[in-house]
């Protein structure tokens, strides 16, 4: 009869403690305090609507959905403004890392949860190409509403340390008169890096051998040690190894150098024509399923104009050269419908995408 | 310029427990538990965060074994190669003398890792950097021969498994070219088939369903003590040699960005395999050696990885990917300068782990003697207890139902397969290796450029071509040690 006791008792100390371990891997931070009262940033005076029955948002913790595994870059960005948003809500908000089919697995699930804003998703620019690549009919505009963009990042151009390449002009000139012969490690097909190289073949006339990695740390790593000519990366997982000499950022995809890293070469400065093209980083922003109540979206978008406020914010930002950018409703529909536009169509017409930009009613661009 | 609190020691001692329990459930990998744990520590200070996130890595790869060996179900990616030997040595009785191996190997496998670390650590490490798509093709390469003592003597049915594992591995986004493959446009395919969540499903539910087959319990007659958990000279005697290049090949593996202790063990097992004759038993029913080689490397591999994280910036397995994503969330970008610069974060780092691994033996001798209690359970308290714990470490993997889907699905597989006697290890190792062997040849043939150029670099790389004739040795060794093997029976 003891035993039997001990037993149960033991069998359901397990069944608790891993349900316990499997609830924790959803980073679940204790809510913050209530929020010390931050005197509001003085708003455009815009017409107050009358007295609105009261918003009961949120009652019980968020979930973000990250698409990647953790560590990731967009993981890391979602891990800097989400604390800071939960200090501001007041509620628990938990980052759920669902990697997988370019974050499209992740993007599912909350397009199929409920809509009732507890369910966010966490989402980056390879939303902009899910169509034309065919991973997923869906789209950053048409199947969720983009609460706000919080960041970009800079792509950058980088050969091996002992590389004979000094400028991204002779790397460039060079893939001009040997088409095909330099290899470019990318993150994978249609990311950033990928269709940063596609820019240079579009519009300069390079034409290079594309070798996707999977993912940047891998990129980086055959860059470093001069298992391919060259790789476009991130400037942030590249700086160290570029200050240290174990690889050469030549240039950087912008039109303006990237602030403390004035050496880095804009590449628009090289090539002038490529000015209305760059700066061409990913972005980064947390969206809602398409159903979500007005009201609980605008608590979110003004919460997250608060979180970007903060000093910690942008402390993060610099320590990590992310471009901060602040777009929301129109302004965010604007910004991510041209910038799908053109990954879209520039991925289509250089033949690395089997969907036509069109079928999905996406614009050429100008 | 190092500051030691003995509060760090309480840190890593927690670490430690949680990795080891987190290890110890099917489905939970170290990479999750070290997610949790650095957001847990989201906003401490980087040492004390450091100290708690390295206790739980060298307690999580400790746990992995115990319940690979116990439940026949791995409990981590890393400790997949123990089942092969682990589990058949429990059914034969020898749970304590298993689980005694696995803990001790694991603490010399991480004491090794951990000195070499220390003191050649940095010299070595440019060498991750030499590592191109060729050698890794042919490393995985090598892995998958593994399937031929897998098969078990059964070798056309073991390559049918194998064949399987590395058609469900193409499933979902193809590498290279970022489309869509055998999807069949569902969603539940689009992600790929998870190999954690199809290995909990091979090993762990298909013996649910196979025990609920038979009628017979559990079979654990023996009343172990805690010091039955202490290997016994002999058997220590007999796996020293294996632990050795078990080692170095652990350590060597871990130190290579993109590949951890999971293809350390595996490739560590594959060597033992063909350099040990005379194992008590045959590999794959219960030999001292198969536990004994995939435990040290495992271990070994986490000095390796964090070799590579330390003096290049770069992660070497997705566990020191993890952390060098804590140093980013502490608004530290982690780099080859960075461990110049900062160079107390690389003592911390060793001085933390040494006091881990030890910590992680002792809480691991405990950790396993609770389990062989909880085996001496009835079946009916047991096999339930075993399905929620499959079911719940699949949706933890990715917080996904889809995984709980293919983790059942998988099961039914494992199941049917051993009904008609294919052997299932063989699915799962296509299933890891296969996405890895196909990635790593078309990165080579994309960046050689032609067939003819891709064979050559096999020969003029020289890393390459020393894997190449390691590789070719190994077969030669191995067919040469079959035929003599064949002669001493055909003589008895």
């Amino acid at each position: 009869m003891k035993q039997i006791k001990t037993l149960c008792l033991v069998l359901a100390l397990i069944l608790t403690a891993s349900f316990g371990f499997s609830g924790c891997t959803q980073q679940t931070q204790t809510p913050a305090p209530p929020p010390a009262p931050v005197p509001a940033p003085a708003e455009p005076a815009a017409p107050q609507e009358p007295a609105k029955p009261e918003l009961k948002y949120p009652e019980r913790p968020i979930n973000a959905v990250v698409g990647f595994s953790a560590g990731g870059p967009t993981d890391v960005i979602a891990r800097g403004i989400v604390p800071i948003l939960q200090d501001l809500v007041g509620e628990g908000i938990a980052i759920t890392n669902t990697p997988g089919a370019a974050s499209a697995t992740a993007a599912v699930s909350v397009k199929d949860a409920k809509a009732d804003g507890y369910t966010l998703f966490f989402g980056s620019e390879i939303m902009s190409v899910w169509q034309t690549m065919g991973t997923m009919d869906m789209s950053p505009t048409r199947d969720f509403i983009p609460i706000k963009l919080v960041a970009e990042a800079t792509p950058v151009l980088a050969v091996p340390p002992d590389s004979k390449f000094e400028s991204a002009e002779q790397l460039i000139q060079y893939a001009i008169d040997h088409p095909g012969e330099l290899r470019i490690a990318t993150a994978g097909p249609a990311t950033v890096p990928h269709i940063s190289g596609l820019l240079l073949e579009q519009y300069v006339g390079a034409e290079f051998t594309f070798v996707p990695f999977q993912g940047g740390g891998p990129a980086i790593t055959a860059v470093m040690g001069s298992q391919v000519d060259a790789t476009i990366e991130m400037v942030q997982s590249m700086v160290e190894a570029h200050k240290g000499g174990n690889l050469k950022i030549l240039a950087s995809f912008t039109n303006e150098p990237i602030p403390g890293l004035d050496d880095i070469v804009p590449i628009s400065s090289v090539y002038p024509v490529l000015k209305d093209y760059v700066p061409y980083g990913p972005y980064f922003g947390l969206f809602a399923p398409l159903e979500t109540p007005d009201d609980i979206i605008q608590f979110l978008k003004e919460k997250m104009t608060e979180a970007m406020a903060d000093p910690r914010w942008s402390e993060y930002c610099t320590k990590l050269y992310l471009t901060q950018i602040d777009y929301d409703e129109e302004a965010a529909y604007e910004y991510l419908e041209k910038w799908t536009s053109k990954a879209a169509w520039l991925l289509y017409e250089t033949g690395a995408a089997p969907n036509s930009p069109e079928d999905f009613g996406i614009k050429k661009p100008e | 310029m190092i500051e030691f609190e003995l509060i760090y020691i309480l840190y890593i001692f927690a670490g430690c427990v949680i990795g080891l329990v987190m290890g110890a459930l099917p489905g939970l990998t170290v990479t999750m538990t070290i997610v949790l744990v650095v957001s847990l520590t989201f906003g401490w200070a980087m040492i004390p965060a450091l100290a708690f996130i390295i206790g739980a890595f060298a307690g999580g790869v400790m746990g992995g074994s115990i319940s690979a060996i116990a439940l026949n179900i791995p409990g981590t990616a890393a400790a997949v190669s123990t089942v092969f030997d682990g589990y058949p040595m429990k059914l034969k009785g020898e749970a304590n003398n298993a689980l005694g191996i696995s803990l001790f190997v694991s603490l010399i496998g991480g004491i090794f890792g951990l000195a070499i670390l220390g003191l050649v650590g940095p010299l070595l490490g440019k060498i991750a950097l030499k590592f191109g798509p060729q050698e890794y093709f042919l490393i995985t390469l090598w892995g998958i021969t593994l399937v031929a003592v897998l098969s078990q003597g059964k070798m056309t049915k073991g390559l049918i498994a194998a064949f399987i594992g590395i058609f469900v591995g193409m499933i979902g986004m193809d590498p290279i070219t970022g489309l869509m493959r055998f999807t069949l446009g569902s969603k539940v395919l689009s992600g790929g088939i998870n190999y954690i969540a199809a290995m909990i499903g091979l090993f762990g539910m298909k013996e649910v369903l196979t025990q609920l087959k038979r009628s017979k319990t559990f079979k654990i007659d023996e009343n172990y003590k805690i010091k039955d958990l202490f290997p016994k000279k002999e058997i220590i005697k007999r796996i020293a040699p294996t632990m050795t290049w078990s080692a170095v090949i652990g350590w060597i593996i871990g130190l290579l960005p993109g590949t951890g202790g999971d293809i350390g063990s595996l490739v560590a097992y594959g060597a033992t395999k063909s350099i040990v004759k005379n194992p008590n038993r045959p590999f794959g029913e219960g030999s001292y050696e198969g536990v004994a080689a995939p435990e040290t490397a495992n271990d070994a591999a986490i000095g390796g990885a964090l070799t590579t994280m330390l003096t290049l910036g770069i992660p070497g397995d997705s566990i020191t990917a993890v952390i060098i994503g804590a140093f980013y969330m502490h608004g530290l970008l982690p780099g080859p300068t960075f461990m110049i610069t900062e160079k107390r974060y690389f003592y911390y780092i060793l001085i933390f782990l040494a006091i881990g691994i030890v910590f992680a033996y002792l809480s691991g001798l405990l950790g396993a003697n609770i389990m062989l209690k909880v085996l001496k359970f009835p079946k009916w308290a047991l096999v339930p207890t075993i399905t929620m714990l499959c079911i719940i470490g699949s949706y933890a993997l990715q917080n996904s139902i889809n995984d709980v889907i293919i983790m059942t699905f998988f099961g039914f597989i494992g199941y049917l397969f051993e009904k008609c006697e294919y052997p299932v290890s063989p699915i799962v190792l296509g299933i890891i290796l296969g996405p890895m062997i196909e990635t790593n040849f078309r990165q080579a043939l994309i960046s050689a450029g032609s067939v003819s150029s891709l064979l050559m670099s096999f020969i003029t790389r020289p890393l390459a071509l020393a894997i190449l004739i390691l590789v070719v040795a190994s077969f030669v060794l191995q067919s040469f040690t079959v035929k003599s093997n064949k002669k001493s029976e055909a003589e008895n």
